[in-house]
C-alpha cells in the first residue's frame, strides 16, 4: 500500500501526489481524501482528475486523518493494488430516482469484489434510500464502508451542497460513489452513546431530515426540556449545536447498539433538523455519553474489524469517524485515534457527515455520530 | 440480552406501522420486511407464500426477499429447504401451527421460519445469538397482520388483473363499436342520400311513395301527400289511422280488412279506392305495395306507390260514354249498299220488305239524303213547251 500526503492543500501539491501514487508500481486505483479547507473547486482540480487513466474515487471532508494526525488542510492519496471498479450514482436528491434500477444498471454483477466503498454527498436528500437499495441488491455479499463527504462550518452549520466527491469525471456533488474492491476487509462499527436520558418518544411527525413533533408536541420543545434539565443550560438556535452535540437521538434496534441520529439545528417551526432521516412512527431515546465511552466504542470498533478481517497482506486501516464526534471530543479526539490504531498499520481516514458500514453480520445502516473502522487487505 | 418490555412494545409498534402501507405486494413487503430486518438486526429475510393449483395442492413460492437473491446465501437455502415442497391447501394450517422452527448454520448464523397465518411463511436469518423465543412468539399477531396484508395485496392483484382484462375487453369492444358505428354512419348517410334521391324523384313525379311501418303504424310519404289532398304541409298526421279516415265509406270496409290482412300477409297490395280531400272532393287512388320482410319472412314494412287516377277514371268514363254513343249512332247510320231493284218505267224502288217506293221515299228511308224537286230540260220541253224556245233553252 503506497500512500502519499500533501499538507499544503494546494492543487499543485494535490496533483503531485496523485501523479506519484498513480505511477507507483502495482497501483490499480486511487483512494483520495481531501480537506474542505483546501478550497478545491471543479475548475481547479477537474483537470487533474480527468487526466488520470486509473480509476479513482474519494471525497472532500471537514478534516482527514493520516496515522495519528488529524489534518485540517491537505490531501491523502492511497494507491490500491487490488482490482477496483468505480461507479457513480447520480441524482442523490431526486425523489423519483429508483436506485434499485440505477444500481442494477451500473453493477449487474459484483464479480470478485468483496468490499464496497460507499461515499456520498453528505447533504444529498436520499442517502437512506440508496442504502436500502444497496442492501436489497447485494445483501451481505459485500462488506461496506464509507460515509458522507461535504463541507461543514460548525459555527454556522450551513447545509449547502457543494462539489465534494472526487471521480474520474471531476469534482461533483449530489451523487454517490460505489467503489468495488477485490480486497478482503473487516469492518467494525460502534458509537458509545449508551446513556439514555429520557425516552422513548414517538416521532409523530417528520419530513426528510426534519423531526417536527415528538409525542405530538413540537420536537424542539420536548428535546429542550430533557437536555436543559440535564445540562443546566438554556438552548437556543445560536448555541444549539454547541450544547446538543452531546445529546443525540437513539433508535432502538434488537440486540444491537441503537442507531444514532444527530440533531444539529432547529428551524423556525420548532422542528429539529437531524443529520439523517428518522422515519415517522419510530421511537427515539435522548442519549448522552462521555469521552471514555466514546473512546471505548472506537476501540471496540477496531477490535470488531480485526475479528471480522479474513486476512490479507499490505493492510490499510480506515477510519470513518463522524465530524460531530470529533467536535464533542475536542482535543481528546486523539484518544479515539489511539484506540483504533493499535499497531503500525497505516491509517487513513476522514471525519464524515454520516457513516455507512456493515460489519458483515448485520443489516446495512446509515449511522450518525458513529466510529467505523475498516481493515483493507491489499 | 433480554429485551425489555418497553423495547418490545416499541419494536412491535414500529413493525405494525410498517405493515400494509401499500396494496402493491412488493412495495408493501419491501417496507415491512426491511423494517423487520432492521429492527431485528437480521442479515436476510424472505416471504414464501403457498401457491395452490386448482386441485388445492402446491408449494411455497418466494415472493419477496432482502437481499433479492438468496440463492447464494447458504444459511437461507438451508432454511428454505425446511419448507415442504408440496402441501395440500387443507393441511397448510396444520403445517403453519407447527411453526416457528429454528435452526443454526455454522457457529453463528441462525434461521427462523415463522407462520404467516393462512398464506405462508417468513424466513429470517440472524447472526450472533439465536433470536429470543418468547420475543419471536410475541410477534405472532404482527405476522398475522402481515398475512392479512399479503392477502389484501393478492386480492388487489387479482382485481387489477380482472380490471386490466375488462379494460382490454372494453377497449376491444369500443374499437368494434367505433368501427360498427362508422359503418352504420356511412350506411345511414348512404340511406339518407338514397332517400333524398327517392324523395326528389317522388316529388318530380306526380305519384306518392309511402312507407308503412307496421309496428307503429306510421306512414312516411315521399311526395307532397298533404298538398295532394289539399291540406297545408304538416296538417295531415301521417298515420294509418288518419289515412283510413279519409277513405270513402264504399271502400272503407274493404280497405280496413286489407290493412289487417297485410300486417301479416306478404301478398302484394293492389287496391283502388276513393280518398277525400280537405275540400270534400274525392280523388281516386291506385295503391300498389310490396312488403319488406324481417329475418323470419314476416312483413314489418310496406313500400308502395299511390297514383291519383281520378282524371284517368273520368277519362275512361267519358270514353265509355262516347263509345256507347257511337255505337248507338252506328246503329242509326243509313247506308246504301249492294243491288237496288228499280222499275224500269216509273223508277220506283223495291225495299227489303217488297214494297215499291218512290225514289225519294226510298232514299229518305235509307240515307240521310233529302230531295228538292226541279225539272230537267228534257222534261220541261215535254211538259212545259211554252217555257222553252226553239233551241230548247228555258225562257227567262
Amino acid at each position: 500500500m503506497f500512500i502519499e500526503v500533501d499538507q499544503s492543500g494546494s492543487v499543485a501539491g494535490f496533483e503531485s501526489i496523485v501523479t506519484e501514487v498513480a505511477n507507483h508500481e502495482g497501483t490499480n486505483g486511487l483512494l483520495i481524501l481531501a480537506c474542505d479547507d483546501n478550497g478545491f473547486t471543479p475548475d481547479g482540480v477537474d483537470g487533474v482528475l480527468r487526466a488520470q487513466s486509473l480509476p479513482l474515487f474519494g471525497g472532500v471532508f471537514p478534516q482527514i486523518i493520516h496515522d495519528n494526525d488529524k489534518l485540517q488542510k491537505g490531501s491523502i492519496v492511497a494507491g490500491l493494488t487490488s482490482g477496483i471498479d468505480v461507479h457513480v450514482v447520480p441524482r442523490m436528491s431526486d425523489p423519483e430516482a429508483d436506485y434499485d434500477d440505477i444500481i442494477d444498471a451500473l453493477i449487474p454483477k459484483t464479480g470478485d469484489a468483496k468490499t464496497m466503498f460507499v461515499l456520498v454527498d453528505g447533504y444529498a436528500g436520499r442517502i437512506s434510500a440508496l442504502i436500502d437499495s444497496l442492501f436489497n441488491i447485494f445483501g451481505l455479499e459485500l462488506n461496506y464502508i464509507g460515509g458522507g463527504a461535504g463541507s461543514i462550518d460548525p459555527n454556522k452549520l450551513n447545509m449547502d451542497q457543494t462539489p465534494c466527491l472526487l471521480t474520474n469525471q471531476g469534482l461533483i456533488k449530489d451523487s454517490a460513489i460505489l467503489a468495488l474492491l477485490d480486497a478482503q476487509s473487516g469492518v467494525g462499527v460502534a458509537h458509545g452513546w449508551d446513556h439514555k436520558l429520557k425516552g422513548p418518544f414517538k416521532v409523530t411527525e417528520s419530513e426528510g431530515t426534519a423531526v417536527r413533533s415528538l409525542d405530538w408536541r413540537p420536537a424542539f420543545e420536548v428535546y429542550k426540556e430533557v437536555v436543559e434539565d440535564h445540562c443546566g443550560r438554556t438552548i437556543g438556535e445560536e448555541n444549539f449545536f454547541d450544547v446538543c452535540k452531546a445529546y443525540p437521538f437513539g433508535i432502538t434496534k434488537l440486540e444491537a447498539e441503537r442507531i444514532i441520529r444527530d440533531p444539529f439545528t432547529v428551524d423556525e417551526n420548532g422542528s429539529l433538523i437531524v443529520a439523517s432521516q428518522i422515519p415517522k412512527e419510530s421511537f427515539v431515546d435522548i442519549l448522552t455519553s462521555d469521552v471514555a465511552s466514546l473512546v471505548a466504542a472506537a476501540a471496540k470498533a477496531g477490535r470488531t474489524s480485526m475479528d471480522a478481517f479474513k486476512g490479507g497482506k499490505n493492510n490499510l486501516l480506515l477510519l470513518m469517524d463522524c465530524i460531530s464526534r470529533v467536535l464533542f471530543l475536542g482535543d481528546e479526539f486523539e484518544k479515539e485515534i489511539a484506540a483504533v490504531r493499535v499497531d503500525d498499520t497505516p491509517l487513513i481516514g476522514a471525519l464524515t457527515l454520516g457513516e455507512i458500514a456493515n460489519t458483515g453480520r448485520d443489516y446495512l445502516e446509515l449511522y450518525n455520530k458513529t466510529c467505523v473502522v475498516g481493515i483493507l487487505g491489499e | 440480552m433480554m429485551i425489555s418490555p418497553a423495547d418490545q412494545l416499541q419494536i412491535h409498534y414500529e413493525f405494525s406501522m410498517a405493515i400494509g402501507t401499500s396494496l402493491d405486494l412488493r412495495v408493501m413487503l419491501r417496507k415491512a420486511v426491511s423494517t423487520f430486518l432492521r429492527k431485528l438486526n437480521c442479515q436476510a429475510g424472505g416471504i414464501h407464500l403457498l401457491r395452490p393449483d386448482r386441485a388445492g395442492r402446491g408449494g411455497f413460492e418466494q415472493v419477496f426477499s432482502i437481499p433479492r437473491n438468496t440463492n447464494n446465501i447458504d444459511a437461507y437455502r438451508i432454511a428454505q429447504a425446511q419448507l415442504p415442497t408440496e402441501i395440500d391447501g387443507d393441511r397448510l394450517d396444520d403445517y403453519l401451527s407447527s411453526l416457528p422452527v429454528h435452526g443454526q448454520v455454522g457457529p453463528e448464523t441462525h434461521y427462523c421460519l415463522m407462520a404467516l397465518p393462512g398464506v405462508g411463511v417468513i424466513i429470517l436469518l440472524k447472526n450472533g445469538r439465536p433470536p429470543d423465543n418468547q420475543f419471536i412468539r410475541g410477534l405472532g399477531p404482527l405476522f398475522g397482520k402481515l398475512a392479512t396484508a399479503c392477502q389484501a395485496c393478492l386480492q388487489n392483484e387479482e382485481l387489477l388483473k380482472h380490471r386490466d382484462n375488462l379494460t382490454a375487453m372494453v377497449a376491444d369492444k369500443s374499437r368494434e363499436l367505433v368501427e360498427k358505428n362508422a359503418a352504420l354512419t356511412d350506411e345511414v348517410a348512404d340511406r339518407r342520400r338514397a332517400e333524398q334521391r327517392f324523395r326528389l324523384a317522388a316529388e318530380a313525379m306526380s305519384d306518392l311513395i309511402y312507407e308503412w311501418n307496421i309496428p307503429d303504424d306510421t306512414l312516411k310519404w315521399f311526395g307532397d301527400i298533404d298538398g295532394a289532398l289539399g291540406f297545408e304541409t304538416g296538417e295531415l298526421p301521417h298515420t294509418i289511422e288518419t289515412w283510413v279516415r279519409q277513405i270513402h265509406s264504399d271502400d272503407l270496409t274493404r280497405l280496413s280488412d286489407a290493412i289487417e290482412l297485410h300486417r301479416t300477409s306478404t301478398e302484394p297490395i293492389n287496391y283502388e279506392y276513393q280518398i277525400q280531400c280537405k275540400d270534400g272532393s274525392w280523388r281516386i287512388w291506385e295503391d300498389y305495395g310490396r312488403p319488406v320482410l324481417d329475418g323470419e319472412g314476416r312483413p314489418y314494412k310496406w313500400v308502395g306507390v299511390c297514383k291519383d287516377i281520378t282524371e284517368r277514371r273520368k277519362a275512361e268514363q267519358d270514353r265509355e260514354r262516347l263509345i256507347t254513343n257511337l255505337q248507338k249512332a252506328l246503329r242509326e247510320i243509313k247506308t246504301l249498299r249492294g243491288i237496288v231493284p228499280i222499275c224500269a218505267y216509273c223508277k220506283k224502288i223495291r225495299d227489303d220488305e217488297g214494297f215499291w217506293d218512290q225514289v225519294e221515299v226510298y232514299f229518305a228511308k235509307h240515307s240521310d239524303v233529302d230531295f228538292t224537286h226541279s225539272f230537267c230540260p228534257d222534261c220541261v220541253k215535254i211538259h212545259y213547251p211554252k217555257m222553252v224556245d226553239r233551241d230548247g233553252n228555258l225562257r227567262s
